[in-house]
Formats: structure tokens, C-alpha cells, sequence
């Protein structure tokens, strides 16, 4: 069977998992393709118009998929670990797809995710599935298990990378997003690239520890509930304070509730305690590149001119400018 | 006596074509403040030819900055020595001009900005996000549909004693809100002064959200000649509030600053030269159809010689002049 699977969204996070899943099987993997111009309008055109862009980029990588495989892999997530959930359009999201007419019953092979109550059971969907799909129960929980050493391989990589950057001598800019933004260079214009042509290299939040991120939340009067909330305040707190970054970007989509929250809290403790040039970028359906062009350069000018001046960054927020002015 | 050497800075923005002239040492000589009415090359070339015959003799052209979201397109047809965004062009204008500045406003006809200075360089910028309320545009239709010039749009809002609570949140809210006060009976003067301060707090709200606003505030940009405002601002922040000389051109002044910098360096302009722009630039735009992003490439040609390419995302066309 060819299992058709929409490059978006929790893709750039499990996709190592259902990989492993589906040839476990014996299933064939058929990737939608990255995002293009096309694709997005498809997606655009079926999806609701009040949508975040990464669900309607993701209606039409779905549309894109259709014809090209026996099923199409829609996961509902509810929750990757225990007392947290994910952003409810993930929850309904078969449902959603359903109701825009993009996709019948009949084509989508849906699984949940749900470690709510305990991580461990956020297997149990998938354990189902194999079983029906004619496994018998130790060779379905061998397939998980590879499924799981493969996604921590992956993880261990992502972590890599941060060694190799604190070991560079690149200066570095951190971007803040969900994965669905940041690694998916059409929708964000290529941010990354952008400043690797000027210079820099960059870290996202998942190049940071599950361990740091926790910490960092921890400290939070009130506890995040929502997985990727976490990640992004936790990440970009410990980026801020561990990473000797250059600069933070807050990279959202439109309309994201989530981001909302943390891009706000991220900002503030900035502001209090680590100073460091700060900015949010925020994108949606347009495509022209001038008002995110603009907005790159301003930051970057910002960031090139605090290191001219000879500017560290003051762990507890006290004045540290030079005031030397810019030249 | 040795010739005098000038710098030019020109900003395009959405509204307004901007174009001054200044000498080594910030004396602004030429000041050409014009709508660009959706022809950029056209009135460009127009206020570039009638400045030039306004110039001083034995003067040339040291150096050329472009700003403003145009600055691509005007960099490539006057030969720019600096093509700089509008934060860092309004931010060093700021710094230049009024050195103890703090805090910078800045309203244009269709985005709104504001720039956090400390001792002398920018660490803070916001823009306005995806809503144009409180821009000069916004301000404009706003005027003439009440039929007031907008030149006395300030004038009227200082004569109202109540003004009149305006939603601002929203550009078509505000309108509504409006339309719906006149029917009501409220006097034109309360609803201008109450749209005014609609639109402070929707930028302080919007724009300026979080950021330390300390004084020295400087107002800068097209709107900060309407009195109205700049009072809204003075009355919400409790500080005075200060409106430089040549506040309608600080992007353009800041982009000839940075040209003054850059030329100091480089020792040599880039500049075209006025005689050239009388060469006919052509615009084309075409599908590229190389991968299914189909960007549109926009092609700028003076005779047979290609000067400029953007619009692609791969940098495919930009690269291959």
C-alpha cells in the first residue's frame, strides 16, 4: 500500500516515527513534495478562510497527494505527553478536512495520538493500527520500537547541532517558531537562508534539551499546558540565556493563538533581563517579500551595529552600552 | 574655491516620493516632497530632472542613499551608493539631527514604525503588523470624506472641546464608527479630535506595545504635520513630543547620511549622473516558469542593458545580471 504523507504541520517533528511505522508494514511511503505557490493556493482556496496558512498549506498538500496514493496518513494528535495537549486544530483535523470536502473517510488513515493520561500510551493508536493491519502484538511492538529508536536518533542529531554551532565561530541568531514554520523555507521566505548570505547561523527550538526547556518553564508562575507553547518559551528562554546569541526572531504565522502567549512572554523577559535585539516576524498569504525583506535588514543592521559598539549582553539586564554611537 | 559635494537621498515610499539634497555638512539644500501616484520611474525622473536645475554651480553629486519599499527600484535607476531600509534610515536621521533621542515615531502613508534609541544606536524597532489603521493613507480618506483638507485636519481638532470615543482598532471599524457619530449629530471638530486619539491609542496599543518609551520622543513622517496627533501623543504619553525641522524627509535624509558614510569609504559615487536619466528605463515583468512557485521577476532596462532584476525567490534571475 502507498501511504500518502503531507510534508507539513507534525511532519517535521515525527516524521522519522511514521516512516519506520509504515515500512514496518510493509507499506510505501509517498511524500507530498515541499510547499510551493501552487500548492498553497490549492490549499488556501479548499481550506476555512480564518485558518492559520500552515493548516492550509497543509489542505493542499493533501489535495496534492490524493491522486498519488491508496491513503492519505492524517494523524489527530491530541496530546504527546502526559497533562499537555496540542493546538486544537490538530485535534480536529481529519474532521476539518472532512468538512472542507478535500479528503473522503474512505482515503484518510487516521490514527490518535494520546499520551495525555501517560506518555507512553501516545504509541497505543499506532500499536492498534498494526495489529489490524495484521501484526500480531509482539511484532507490532517491535515496529514501535524501532519507531521509537529512530525518532530518538533523529532528536540526537537535532541536539548535535548545537554543539557544532557553539563550536563555530559563526554568529548566531535564534528563531523561535513551530516547526511547521521554520523549517518550511516557503512559508517563512526563506528566513534561514536569508541570513546565512549575511552571516549567520541559526538554532531553533529543537535543537535544544527537553531537559532545559522544562527547567525554563518550571520557573513560570502557571504551568504551559500546550506541548509546542512550552517548547518555543523554553527554547527561546534557554537560547537567550545559555546560547550567546546574537539576536532572537519570533517567527509566527497569523492568527496563532498559541504564539500569541509566548511570543508576548518571550518579549517581556527579554526586556527584563537579557536585552538582547528581539523582533517578531509575522506571515501569512502574501507574497510579496518587501515588508519581511524590510524587517530582516532593519534587525540585522540592529544586531551588526550592538556588535560594533562593542556591546555584551548583560545577564541581568543593567545598561552595558557603550554609547559610542554608531560609526 | 573647490566644488561643493552634495548628497542625495531619495525615498519611495507607498504615498510619497521623497528627494532631498544636502551638503557635507546637514544643511538641507533641495527638499522635493511628491505623491508617487503608482508610477514611481516616472515621477522620479521627473523631480530628479526639474532638482537638478535647481542646484547650486559647480556642485556634484558625492553620493546617492535610497530607502523606503521602493528603494530597490529607484537604487537601480539612479545608481544608489546605499539602498537601506526605512528603520535604519529614519533611525540615523533621528540620531544625526536630534543626538538625545530616545524614542522615534514615525508615521508614513502605510506603515507605521516605531524605533527605540539608547546612547546613540537603534536596539528596538516595531512595525505595524497586518492592519494599516492609523496611517497617513487611513487619515487621508478619513478627510476627504468629511470634506476638511487634510492640511486642516489639525487645525479642527484642537478647536474641539469633547471629543468623541472612536474605535480604532480596525480602519473599516473606525470608519463605521464614525459615519454612525455624524449621524448622531456630533460636531465635525469633536469626531476629528476623537479619531486622532483613536489612532494614537491604536499605534501605542499596536505599534508600541511593550516597548520603554522615554523622552526624548521624536515625531517624524508625513502625518506628524497634523497637529491633532502630535497633541494625542503629548496627552497619552505626558511628554512633550518634538517634530524636527524637516520631518516629512527624514527617511530621505537618513538615507543620504548613510550615503555620506558610505562614500567616505568607498571615495567614489555610484551615482548615474542627471544626464543618464534622461535614458528610457523600461519595466517588464514576466512568469518565471522554472520551478511551481512562478514568481514574477520584475526586469528594469536602461535601453539594451539590463541594470536590475528581483521578484524571484531562488535568486536565479537577481544573481544573473
Amino acid at each position: 500500500m502507498r501511504i500518502g504523507i503531507p510534508q507539513s504541520l507534525l511532519y517535521y517533528d515525527f516524521f522519522p516515527y511514521w516512516e519506520t511505522f509504515f515500512h514496518g508494514l510493509g507499506y510505501q511511503c509517498i511524500l507530498s513534495g515541499k510547499t510551493t505557490k501552487a500548492v498553497l493556493d490549492m490549499g488556501a482556496l479548499a481550506c476555512v478562510q480564518d485558518s492559520c496558512i500552515p493548516v492550509k498549506l497543509y489542505h493542499g498538500q493533501v489535495l496534492s497527494l490524493i491522486d498519488r496514493c491508496d491513503k492519505v496518513f492524517i494523524p489527530r494528535f491530541r496530546s504527546i505527553k502526559r497533562r499537555e495537549f496540542i493546538c486544537p486544530k490538530f485535534i480536529g483535523l481529519p474532521e476539518m478536512l472532512r468538512g472542507a470536502g478535500v479528503i473522503d473517510d474512505e482515503k484518510m488513515l487516521v490514527i490518535d495520538v494520546d499520551g495525555y493520561k501517560k506518555s507512553s500510551e501516545r504509541h497505543i493508536g499506532f500499536l492498534k493500527y498494526a495489529m489490524r493491519a495484521g501484526k500480531s502484538k509482539s511484532e507490532a511492538k517491535k515496529v514501535i520500537n524501532n519507531c521509537e529508536l529512530n525518532q530518538l536518533k533523529y532528536k540526537r542529531e537535532q541536539l548535535r547541532k548545537l554543539d557544532e554551532i557553539a563550536n563555530s565561530d559563526v554568529s548566531v541568531i535564534g528563531i523561535i517558531g513551530h516547526p511547521y514554520i521554520v523549517y518550511d523555507s516557503y512559508i517563512n521566505m526563506e528566513l534561514a537562508e536569508k541570513l546565512g548570505r549575511e552571516g549567520y547561523g541559526v538554532i531553533y527550538p529543537e535543537n535544544i534539551p527537553f531537559q532545559n526547556i522544562d527547567y525554563e518553564c518550571a520557573k513560570l508562575p502557571k504551568r504551559i499546558f500546550l506541548s509546542y507553547g512550552r517548547r518555543l518559551f523554553g527554547s527561546g528562554m534557554d537560547i537567550m540565556r545559555n546560547c550567546r546569541v546574537d539576536g532572537l526572531i519570533f517567527l509566527t504565522s497569523f492568527g496563532c493563538g498559541v504564539d500569541a502567549l509566548i511570543g508576548e512572554l518571550l518579549e517581556i523577559y527579554n526586556n527584563r533581563y537579557f536585552n538582547i535585539p528581539y523582533t517578531t516576524l509575522v506571515i501569512d498569504e502574501h507574497t510579496g517579500q518587501g515588508g519581511v525583506k524590510t524587517r530582516i535588514e532593519a534587525f540585522l543592521d540592529m544586531v551588526g551595529w550592538r556588535r560594533i559598539n562593542g556591546i555584551d549582553i548583560s545577564p541581568h539586564g543593567s545598561d552595558v552600552y557603550s554609547g559610542k554611537g554608531i560609526f | 574655491m573647490g566644488e561643493c559635494e552634495l548628497y542625495l537621498g531619495i525615498d519611495v515610499g507607498s504615498v510619497s516620493t521623497n528627494i532631498i539634497v544636502m551638503d557635507k555638512n546637514l544643511n538641507v539644500l533641495e527638499k522635493n516632497y511628491i505623491r508617487t501616484q503608482g508610477r514611481p520611474i516616472q515621477i522620479l525622473k521627473e523631480s530628479l530632472m526639474e532638482l537638478s536645475s535647481n542646484l547650486p554651480l559647480r556642485s556634484t553629486i558625492a553620493g546617492v542613499g535610497c530607502t523606503g519599499s521602493g528603494r530597490e527600484l529607484a537604487g537601480a535607476i539612479v545608481g544608489a551608493d546605499v539602498v537601506k531600509n526605512e528603520i535604519t534610515a529614519h533611525g540615523m536621521a533621528a540620531i544625526t539631527f536630534l543626538p538625545d533621542t530616545s524614542t522615534v515615531i514615525e508615521i508614513g502613508g502605510q506603515d507605521s514604525k516605531m524605533i527605540i534609541i539608547r546612547n546613540g544606536i537603534i536596539t528596538d524597532f516595531a512595525m505595524n503588523t497586518v492592519c494599516a489603521a492609523g496611517t497617513g493613507s487611513f487619515l487621508d480618506r478619513q478627510a476627504s470624506r468629511l470634506n476638511i483638507p487634510i492640511s486642516e485636519f489639525g487645525e479642527l481638532a484642537e478647536a474641539s472641546k469633547a471629543p468623541v470615543r472612536i474605535a480604532g482598532r480596525c480602519a473599516v471599524f473606525a470608519e463605521s464608527d464614525m459615519v454612525h457619530k455624524q449621524q448622531m449629530g456630533y460636531e465635525v471638530e469633536d469626531i476629528v479630535k476623537g479619531l486622532c486619539i483613536a489612532l494614537v491609542r491604536n499605534y501605542l496599543n499596536n505599534v508600541g506595545k511593550g516597548k520603554e518609551i522615554l523622552p526624548r520622543v521624536v515625531f517624524q513622517g508625513g502625518v506628524a504635520a497634523n497637529r491633532g496627533i502630535k497633541n494625542a501623543f503629548e496627552d497619552m504619553l505626558g511628554t512633550e513630543i518634538t517634530v524636527p525641522e524637516h520631518y516629512d524627509v527624514m527617511g530621505a535624509l537618513g538615507a543620504a547620511i548613510l550615503a555620506r558614510e558610505e562614500t567616505k569609504k568607498s571615495k567614489i559615487t555610484k551615482f548615474r549622473g542627471f544626464e543618464r536619466l534622461k535614458d528610457d528605463f523600461i519595466s517588464t515583468s514576466f512568469e518565471c516558469n522554472g520551478c511551481p512557485n512562478m514568481c514574477e521577476i520584475v526586469e528594469i532596462k536602461i535601453g539594451n542593458q539590463i541594470v536590475a532584476r528581483w521578484g524571484d525567490r531562488c535568486g536565479k534571475w537577481a544573481e544573473a545580471q
